[in-house]
C-alpha cells in the first residue's frame, strides 16, 4: 500500500479546500475516515473509486472500533490552512493532527482517507468525494491514536 | 480559515524542476548542482480577509515559528497521557501552548501615509483555547454537522491540536 490521490480528485484538493473556506456550497466540509485492514482492496482498485460509499462498496470497510468516529473539519472549527508557496511553486493544504481517544481493540487500521463533503447537514457517504489516502497501520489497544499530518500538509500540490 | 501566501523574491539565478524519485514530488533545484533551491522568501501575507476568530493547527504554528514568521508569547509545553487504562503514560501527548501568537506579515498599507505596496505589519492574536486533552462535554460541536451522519465518538475525552485565536490588534 502507498499514499495516493484518488483519480476523481486529481488537481482538485486546493479547490475543495477553497470551497470549504468560502462555505460555498453551504456546509461544505472535509471528513477523515479510516479503513480496516481486513478485506482492504489494492491501491489500484481504490484509486478509481469516486465516492466514499464506493470505496467501501466492495471488500473494503470503514473501521467500527468503539472510540472511533469520522472526523469532520469545517471552515470555522477545522483548523484547515492553505499556503500558496511562491518560493517553492506549490500549494500545501494542511490540517491539524487528528486523535481518536481510547480506541478499543477490534478492527486493525490500514489507511486514512480524506474526503470532501459538499453538504454535511444532509446526504450520505455517497456525497463524500475521496481526495487522498495514506498508510495508517495501527492495532488499537485502548490507547489514543493520533494521525500526524506531514510537514507539507495532507496534500502538497505542484 | 487561514490562507497564507509565501511571497518569493527573484534573486536572478536560474532554477529548474526536478522530481523526487521516491515520492514524485516536484522540486525547484539549482541546475548547477541539482540541489533543492527555493526562491528566497520575501515575506508572508494573508489572502482574503484577515480572520478575527479562527483555529489554526499547532504544528503549523510551530513550523512558522521555526521559519521565523510567527512568534509565540509565553510559550510552554504541556503533556497529557494517551495510553490504555492499565498504562496511561504508554502514549504521551505533547502540546505547545502560548498566551499570544504574533504573525509577522507583509500586508497592504492602509495608513494615511500609504505609498502603495505591502508593508511589514504584525498581527497579534490572543489564544482563546489551547491545544490539549479535554473532557468530551467541553467540546464545541459545529452546527453544520448532521448528528445522524456524524455522531460523537464514544469517549470521555478529546484531543485538540489547534489554537483558537482571536485578533487583538493589527
Amino acid at each position: 500500500m502507498a499514499n495516493q490521490a484518488f483519480n476523481r480528485s486529481l488537481g482538485r484538493v486546493v479547490e475543495f479546500a477553497e470551497r470549504v473556506n468560502a462555505n460555498d456550497p453551504a456546509n461544505a466540509i472535509f471528513t477523515i475516515r479510516v479503513l480496516a485492514t481486513a478485506g482492504v482492496e489494492s491501491d489500484a482498485v481504490l484509486k478509481d473509486k469516486d465516492t466514499f460509499a464506493d470505496v467501501v462498496s466492495g471488500a473494503t470497510n470503514e473501521v467500527t472500533n468503539s472510540g472511533y468516529a469520522a472526523k469532520t473539519l469545517d471552515n470555522a472549527t477545522g483548523g484547515i490552512t492553505v499556503t500558496y508557496d511562491d518560493t517553492n511553486d506549490r500549494v500545501d493544504v494542511d490540517v491539524p493532527d487528528q486523535t481518536w481517544t481510547a480506541v478499543v481493540a477490534g478492527d486493525g487500521w490500514q489507511d486514512i482517507v480524506f474526503n470532501y463533503d459538499s453538504d454535511s447537514t444532509a446526504g450520505t457517504t455517497a456525497n463524500e468525494v475521496p481526495m487522498t489516502m495514506h498508510d495508517f497501520v495501527v492495532t488499537p489497544d485502548g490507547s489514543d491514536i493520533t494521525a500526524q499530518i506531514a510537514v507539507g500538509g495532507f496534500s502538497r500540490n505542484s | 480559515m487561514f490562507v497564507f501566501r509565501k511571497l518569493a523574491e527573484d534573486d536572478g539565478t536560474p532554477r529548474v524542476y526536478r522530481y523526487d524519485s521516491m515520492t514524485g514530488e516536484r522540486l525547484l533545484v539549482d541546475p548547477t548542482n541539482n540541489q533543492p533551491k527555493p526562491w528566497p522568501l520575501k515575506g508572508v501575507t494573508i489572502e482574503g480577509q484577515i480572520p478575527r476568530l479562527d483555529r489554526i493547527s499547532m504544528d503549523f504554528v510551530a513550523r512558522a515559528v521555526a521559519e521565523g514568521w510567527m512568534t509565540w508569547v509565553n510559550h510552554r509545553v504541556d503533556h497529557k497521557p494517551g495510553g490504555p487504562p492499565d498504562d496511561e503514560w504508554l502514549v504521551t501527548h505533547t502540546f505547545h501552548q502560548a498566551d499570544r501568537i504574533v504573525m509577522h506579515l507583509l500586508l497592504p498599507d492602509d495608513s494615511k501615509f500609504a505609498q502603495g505596496g505591502p508593508v511589514k505589519r504584525d498581527l497579534v492574536y490572543n489564544v482563546v483555547t489551547q491545544p490539549g486533552k479535554y473532557k468530551s462535554d467541553a467540546k464545541e460541536r459545529s452546527p453544520k454537522l448532521s448528528a445522524e451522519r456524524f455522531p460523537e465518538p464514544e469517549s470521555e475525552t478529546y484531543v485538540d491540536w489547534t489554537f483558537q485565536l482571536e485578533l487583538v490588534e493589527a
